[in-house]
């Protein structure tokens, strides 16, 4: 794997691929964790406040002002997930990259854009918009997907930074700015998994989850979340997810 | 796996009798028995009138989790966070069992592990208390923290400057590098604004010496992170805080540090400090008024650079060996100067040049002679610390949020971020400024 980083160019698809294909059981299980599942469970039971509540008074209950919505209603998905995190003692280093992608998956569905572009402009009417219709047209799945999706973006960051730095200054890497366009790269590859999964099984569990205690919404969608992972670690070792 | 541990104020069998918790114990944490394996020396927090139940069980609380944090080694990589299970004596378990789902939340926010707190009551707890101080002879008006590092010296100088006149609220260090320190930032303070401050160091720390202590981790086996330590140090200056008539309690960080973004993802969670995080401070104001405390901590340099503060706040009234003469270095104490390599010793150089003070000595140079230390943790912190700038300095404020969404959470904590991100700007520049002017060979790695 580390000789990728010593080769010029190197390739953000091939650099997943061998990352994919070298995690253990360990890291898979790690992965899917219960802290993996309630982020995704506060993802859900944000859409249903929204479209129970409307985004203005759901923001307000989250003590939130309503402007920027979509960076505002993110923060407090992330806030919502870290409590749920701490309640339910589910700390765990899979669990802080989740956290990570809870608000990355909060303005792409906000902004309609993979990468959250126009996260500061987008209007609060069009984000309730959004989030309603998750709900409304049957998409949550899709949420789940793009979660997911971001998931592995927020990983597989992880993982190459971890090892990264000792080859920047060499030929593969001669600066800083290659060794963060290289994980870029790979993180947009992983990202764009999502497109992928198959997911549609779950809808009606993830329109259903956010009525249960949040201790016992973790553990019916973790299968979600399982799935998810599994299916985009497949593509991503598959050298196919882009 | 869990790691379970219990408080002790009474012969460990006694303790075992009232409380489950403490019979399955791994490790017994006492600072009241005789057996006791920590020192507690809170003399000096100044308590005129004795100090409240709420109060002295928040001191408690704050203690055992503070010994607890250090009892309980970390893994590598992914077994980072830990599972810790903590029961603690308090005289008043119904507010704490109330309080317990906020307090596992706060230090969730500070060291990402997985705490599980037990109360229960001992009948000769409410007689157990400190020996505490007297109120100060001088005025004081409220109480700020001072670490021996320069960003608490900075807030010294801004109270001193504007006509405030502070407690210092000190946790006095086992290093004897940041005792130092320590000593050198009071003695300049006293020196600038004569009578116009109190100091009241505490002291809490694991102490084995004797015989027939209870049981725990030498040295060695001891967490040397201390996430929870910032707990510990808001609870005494809040407690401090009771004796004086301003309720202001000032923890001073620079905005940086503060904001506990990530330098790279691998470092994403506790594996950046989020000692004086605004969620943190937050959670520990909430805890501190249900528990009946007046006291409100404050960190006033959220929006500021470690090199602003350097050179808007100190530079102007203290002289470059006083300013010197504080420690910011993490492995403090490990040589006979501030090793260069760590982050704060990183961000303390920059720091210093864009500041135009004289250059210090360090033990090693990664900044000038950056090639001859690739592979280290050194290294990687310069590594790490130039990438995150170079992000900065080349991303919209949209791709910034986007690909920084540890920001969220300074948003969610009441953050204002188009201040932070101006922050955040100002010290990339300041960064690759310094880099690209003064270090040629570590400026090559900016491209």
């Amino acid at each position: 794997m580390r000789e990728l980083y010593a080769q010029p160019n190197p390739s953000p698809v091939e650099v997943a691929r061998r990352i994919a294909g070298a995690l253990d059981a360990q890291t898979h299980a790690g992965m899917q964790g219960p802290a993996v599942a309630t982020c995704l469970g506060a993802l859900v039971e944000g859409c249903a406040a929204i479209e129970r509540d409307g985004l203005e008074r759901t923001l307000q209950q989250m003590g939130l002002p309503p402007e920027p919505a979509a960076v505002q209603l993110a923060a407090g998905l992330r806030d919502r997930a870290e409590e749920l995190i701490a309640q339910t003692g589910q700390a765990s280093r899979f669990g802080d990259l989740a956290l990570e992608a809870v608000g990355t998956t909060a303005l792409a569905l906000a902004t309609l854009s993979d990468s959250g572009a126009g996260l500061l402009e987008v209007p609060l009417a069009a984000v309730e918009v959004r989030f309603r219709s998750l709900r409304t047209e049957g998409e949550l799945h899709r949420m789940a997907a793009l979660y997911t999706g971001h998931d592995l973006d927020r990983a597989f960051r992880y993982f190459v930074a971890r090892d990264v730095g000792d080859f920047v200054g060499g030929e593969g890497l001669p600066t800083v700015s290659d060794a963060n366009r290289l994980e870029d790269a790979v993180a947009a590859h992983c990202r764009q998994t999502w497109r992928r999964l198959a997911l549609g099984e779950y809808e009606p569990i993830l329109a259903e989850a956010h009525l249960l205690d949040p201790g016992e919404r973790f553990e019916v969608l973790q299968p979600v979340v399982a799935s998810g992972i599994e299916q985009g670690l497949e593509q991503i070792a598959a050298g196919v997810a882009g | 796996m869990t790691s379970v541990l219990a408080v002790v104020c009474e012969p460990a069998q006694e303790a075992a009798d009232r409380c489950e918790i403490v019979r399955d114990a791994d490790t017994l944490i006492d600072w009241r028995t005789e057996r006791a394996n920590v020192t507690v020396d809170l003399s000096e927090l100044p308590a005129p009138a004795g100090l409240s139940a709420p109060a002295l069980d928040l001191l408690d609380v704050a203690i055992g989790i503070y010994i607890a944090d250090i009892a309980v080694m970390r893994g590598e990589r992914e077994a980072w966070p830990r599972e810790i299970t903590l029961a603690i004596p308090v005289r008043e378990p119904r507010l704490w069992s109330s309080l317990g789902r906020d307090l596992s939340r706060l230090i969730y926010a500070l060291t990402r592990d997985s705490f599980t707190l037990h109360f229960y009551a001992v009948p000769d707890l409410p007689e157990m208390g400190y020996e505490c101080a007297p109120a100060p002879e001088e005025h004081v008006d409220c109480v700020s923290m001072l670490s021996g590092g320069l960003d608490s010296l900075a807030g010294a100088v801004m109270l001193q400057e504007t006509g405030r006149r502070p407690l210092y609220s000190m946790h006095r260090s086992g290093n004897p590098s940041v005792l130092t320190a320590q000593r050198n930032v009071v003695r300049s303070i006293q020196s600038h604004w004569p009578g116009g401050s109190h100091t009241a160091p505490c002291l809490v720390a694991p102490s084995t010496a004797g015989n027939d202590t209870l049981a725990f981790p030498p040295a060695e086996q001891r967490e040397p992170s201390r996430r929870a330590r910032s707990l510990l140090f808001m609870a005494l200056a809040t407690v401090a805080a009771q004796a004086v008539s301003g309720n202001e309690v000032y923890m001073c960080e620079n905005g940086l540090l503060t904001a506990g973004l990530p330098l790279s993802p691998s470092r994403a969670g506790s594996m950046s400090t989020h000692s004086t995080h605004p969620a943190a401070l937050n959670l520990f104001n909430d805890i501190a008024a249900r528990a009946g405390l007046d006291g409100l901590v404050v960190n006033p340099f959220v929006y500021e650079t470690k090199a602003d503060l350097i050179r808007n706040v100190l530079k102007p009234h203290l002289t470059p060996r006083e300013i010197q003469a504080t420690i910011s270095c993490w492995a403090a104490g490990r040589g006979n100067r501030q090793c260069g390599g760590c982050i704060p010793c990183l961000l303390r150089r920059i720091g210093m040049v864009y500041a135009e003070l004289p250059e210090e000595a360090y033990m090693i140079d990664v900044l000038g002679r950056p090639d001859e230390y690739v592979g280290t943790d050194a290294w990687g912190n310069l590594v790490d610390l130039l990438r995150h700038a170079r992000r900065i300095a080349e991303q919209s404020d949209a791709e910034l949020v986007a690909e920084q969404p540890a920001i969220l959470a300074l948003s969610a904590a009441g953050v204002e971020i188009g201040e932070i991100i101006a922050m955040l700007r100002r010290h990339a520049n300041q960064t690759l400024g310094v880099v690209n002017e003064c270090f040629p060979r570590a400026a090559r790695l900016i491209g």
